[in-house]
């Protein structure tokens, strides 16, 4: 039987109901934790900066109380040498692979003191087996005082920049001041004094707000420091109820239809994009088991260690759900309750991603609606589509090459 | 019939241009259309490239729309329709070729063992055979001695051990001929509690000596003689057949037998100077290709990969590996290294994996060569790759 066409579309949620009972088992979890790309410190929540949108601040109230706290160095040793135990008894697969050690905040470069002895230890501890690529996220601040030790080490940095001085806005010092004129200018100075580690070492990261849009931003970097940012949009999940107002009105709605979302619309709507040659011998993924949600299988990509102690599989999710705990004597991570308690949650989810318009081109993470360990509508359920997808059948209407183009050039690897 | 200006392809319809054909072909109905006259064809291909599923019927002989109609392609769109369809009629491999040449480790590794459908170790230094005839048979002969069949263990050991890498592995095959060599494999799979699939496949003389060792596990046994499955059919309970056969007389009277007996078991021919069987029975005619309830998909990953051979592994006694038993092997695995041996099938000259018709001479002209089946080791044997009587 053909697919019946319905306005215009290869497909409507009618013809095509996606099945989304598919489950976690905990061998899988403990697999994606011993191969994961990279370990994460959390070194400090103190920070130099205060911005309005920080998922931290008072907008948002699902990553705990801040107390300022700082990372105590015997947590991070005893994750790192349990990581390190996991990998060994994992498969060949991991040697030679590089592990990314990654240095979160706050603001991490407050506390070079312990960066340095995680590095240190590292480099004493751990066997040449691994290839250890330092990374971290920073608000670029501290940047001038440590580039010495950065090149030396060869960090990957991310730094936080959301364009020119007034897109950048939000960004705001402790004070309440503007932090752009001090950033620009260190990144000026790394840009001049180190060139080789600037184009090869250093990416930007923008939120994009009503202050900016993509396309603003991405022509001020490139033209201003050569380099295109990876662009996110204000964290969704844990918003202030009392706070939601001031929230709608700092996201950008106008934002355009990302290549992304457009590739991604082209994937799931036809059965043309594959990640491997074996899928080819698989029916279409709307025709397999599902995963509820967009979700990753936790600690596959990274594992993040919080000032107090609390493991979570991404710095993005909130303490809602206890994934484990590392204290001065050991790292607890029970993977068979971690399985239970996230397919319970999965299970509940099941009805609400069948039900969904945007199923197929999901980007939610089932923890990003989790409130006090329950799960809550998605704020992206709809059950209306038409809109989005005849936007995106305009732009492919609009430009006849851009289908194509999106097929044979993006990639999103 | 067609008045309307546009026609718009469903988005399962396979369609390919090629020598100045378009063919329009319905997996699903079984229906095709193709079109030679030059202008037509330049149109259509032109209306697709703007617009992907829907081709403009002006300047087109009305009988080519209808036609299309007829056979239930697609439909008819009225002019001020948004014009622009997204069909599935592409393949994209996002860790294709090239992205895995330059892949970081980090990465390779886990595509690299994703791709893999089966391995096969077999007890016997087959590759080593340059008759690819004689190799039908070699590998239920037992000619691998000691020092052979425990660096076949090891590398065994060493497989299993990246096993929970393998997601998509469906079977480990393991043809044995010799006691020394089963005991040794059997007892390193028990002891590390393999959870995928292992076959062992047994030549019949070696299966019927030892029989009662083989109980509770997966068994295939290989018979090339009509005569000792007859004289041994209550043996076979608890194991699947594979009867190789080179006369249909044997392949009828087998069948009848086997099918009363419901006895478990697969057909294969092999070449023996026997061509007519072949030519009568296995060669396809364009009824066989054009079939219905194909997926498009299917049709289109035959233009990409040999689905056949991709994802299989061959492995013999002397360490020899390639992807077909009767292509030539790709190397010698020395030092066991996953990411190495894994990529050089993806990348030798050697490999089959990527063998498809569009590249092998007179299929390459054909305009069926992605709805036919892929090339398969008979094409070897035959010395020829068009086992179809459409192109001779």
């Amino acid at each position: 039987m053909n697919l019946k066409l319905n306005n215009q579309l290869p497909y409507s949620n009618e013809e095509i109901k996606l099945d989304f009972s598919g489950r976690f088992f905990p061998e899988q979890i403990k697999l994606g934790l011993e191969n994961t790309i990279a370990i994460n410190f959390e070194l400090t929540e103190k920070c130099n900066l205060k911005c309005d949108y920080c998922a931290y601040g008072n907008m948002y109230n699902n990553y705990g109380i801040r107390h300022e706290r700082d990372l105590d160095l015997s947590l991070a040793f005893n994750l790192l040498d349990y990581m390190h135990g996991i990998m060994n008894i994992s498969s060949k697969l991991n040697k030679n692979k590089p592990v990314y050690i990654g240095f979160y905040g706050g603001e991490p470069t407050l506390k070079m003191d312990k960066i340095k002895e995680i590095v240190n230890y590292i480099e004493s501890n751990w066997s040449n087996q691994y290839a250890v690529i330092f990374s971290m996220t920073t608000n670029g601040l501290l940047l001038k005082q440590n580039i010495t030790y950065f090149n030396q080490k060869e960090f990957e940095l991310l730094i936080s920049i959301d364009g020119n001085k007034e897109n950048n806005s939000y960004r705001k010092l402790k004070s309440g001041g503007d932090s752009y004129l001090a950033l620009y200018n260190n990144l000026k100075f790394v840009q001049k004094y180190y060139p080789l580690y600037f184009d090869t070492h250093i990416n930007f990261n923008s939120v994009i707000h009503d202050k900016n849009n993509p396309t603003e931003v991405t022509d001020f970097l490139l033209r201003e420091f050569g380099k295109k940012p990876s662009c996110s949009p204000l964290s969704q999940s844990g918003v202030e109820e009392c706070l939601s107002e001031k929230f709608k009105k700092m996201q950008n709605n106008n934002a355009d239809i990302s290549k992304h979302d457009l590739y991604k619309f082209i994937r799931n709507s036809t059965d043309g994009i594959h990640k491997n040659y074996i899928d080819l011998f698989y029916p279409h993924w709307t025709k397999r088991r599902l995963i509820p949600t967009a979700m990753c299988i936790p600690f596959s990509r990274r594992i993040h260690l919080c000032a107090d102690g609390t493991i979570l599989p991404c710095e993005k999710i909130g303490k809602e759900l206890s994934f484990g705990k590392v204290d001065k004597e050991s790292v607890k991570i029970n993977f068979v309750e971690l399985t239970n308690t996230i397919n319970l949650l999965l299970s509940k989810a099941e009805s609400m991603c069948t039900n969904c318009s945007n199923n197929m081109k999901c980007n939610k993470c089932l923890f990003q609606f989790v409130k006090d360990g329950q799960l809550k509508l998605c704020p992206d359920f709809t059950t209306e589509n038409d809109e989005y997808f005849n936007n995106v059948l305009r732009l492919f209407s609009k430009d006849h090459k851009l289908f194509k183009t999106l097929v044979e050039e993006y990639n999103e690897l | 019939m067609s008045c309307e200006k546009y026609f718009c392809f469903y988005s399962d319809v396979y369609l390919k241009k090629i020598n100045g054909f378009v063919l329009a072909f319905n997996p699903n109905t079984g229906n095709i259309v193709e079109v030679k006259d030059s202008n037509t064809v330049d149109r259509i291909s032109n209306s697709l490239d703007v617009f992907n599923s829907v081709i403009s019927t002006l300047d087109i002989d009305k009988a080519v729309i209808d036609s299309m109609l007829k056979c239930n392609l697609g439909y008819t769109l009225k002019e001020g329709h948004k014009l622009f369809i997204p069909n599935s009629n592409f393949l994209k491999i996002e860790y294709n070729l090239n992205i895995l040449k330059e892949a970081e480790v980090r990465i390779l590794g886990s595509v690299l063992t994703k791709n893999i459908k089966e391995i096969n170790l077999i007890f016997s230094n087959f590759y080593s055979e340059k008759s690819i005839h004689k190799r039908q048979k070699i590998y239920l002969e037992s000619n691998c001695n000691k020092h052979n069949a425990i660096r076949l263990r090891n590398l065994l050991e060493q497989l299993i051990r990246i096993e929970r890498h393998l997601v998509n592995l469906v079977s480990l095959n393991l043809y044995v001929s010799d006691m020394h060599s089963f005991k040794l494999i059997k007892e390193m799979v028990d002891k590390e509690k393999v959870r995928i699939k292992v076959v062992f496949h047994l030549p019949l003389h070696f299966y019927i000596l030892h029989y009662g060792e083989f109980k509770k596990m997966s068994v295939v046994v290989h018979i090339f003689e009509l005569k000792m499955l007859i004289d041994h059919l209550d043996c076979f309970t608890n194991a699947e057949l594979n009867l190789h056969f080179s006369d249909f007389n044997n392949y009828t009277e087998a069948t009848l037998i086997l099918d009363e007996l419901r006895i478990n078991y697969v057909m294969t021919p092999y070449v023996f100077s026997n061509e007519r069987l072949f030519q009568q029975h296995v060669f396809v005619d364009k009824e066989d290709i054009v079939t219905v309830g194909r997926e498009l998909k299917e049709i289109l990953s035959n233009g990409v990969i040999n689905k056949n051979d991709f994802g299989k592994i061959f492995i013999d006694s002397d360490l020899n590996y390639g992807t077909n038993l009767y292509s030539k092997p790709i190397g010698t695995i020395d030092q066991f290294n996953v990411n190495e041996f894994l990529l050089s099938c993806f990348e030798s000259e050697y490999s089959t994996w990527f063998l498809t018709r569009n590249k092998v001479d007179v299929c390459c002209n054909c305009k069926y060569n992605e709805m036919c089946p892929p090339i398969s080791g008979y094409e070897y044997l035959l010395d020829r790759y068009n086992l179809c009587n459409i192109l001779k």
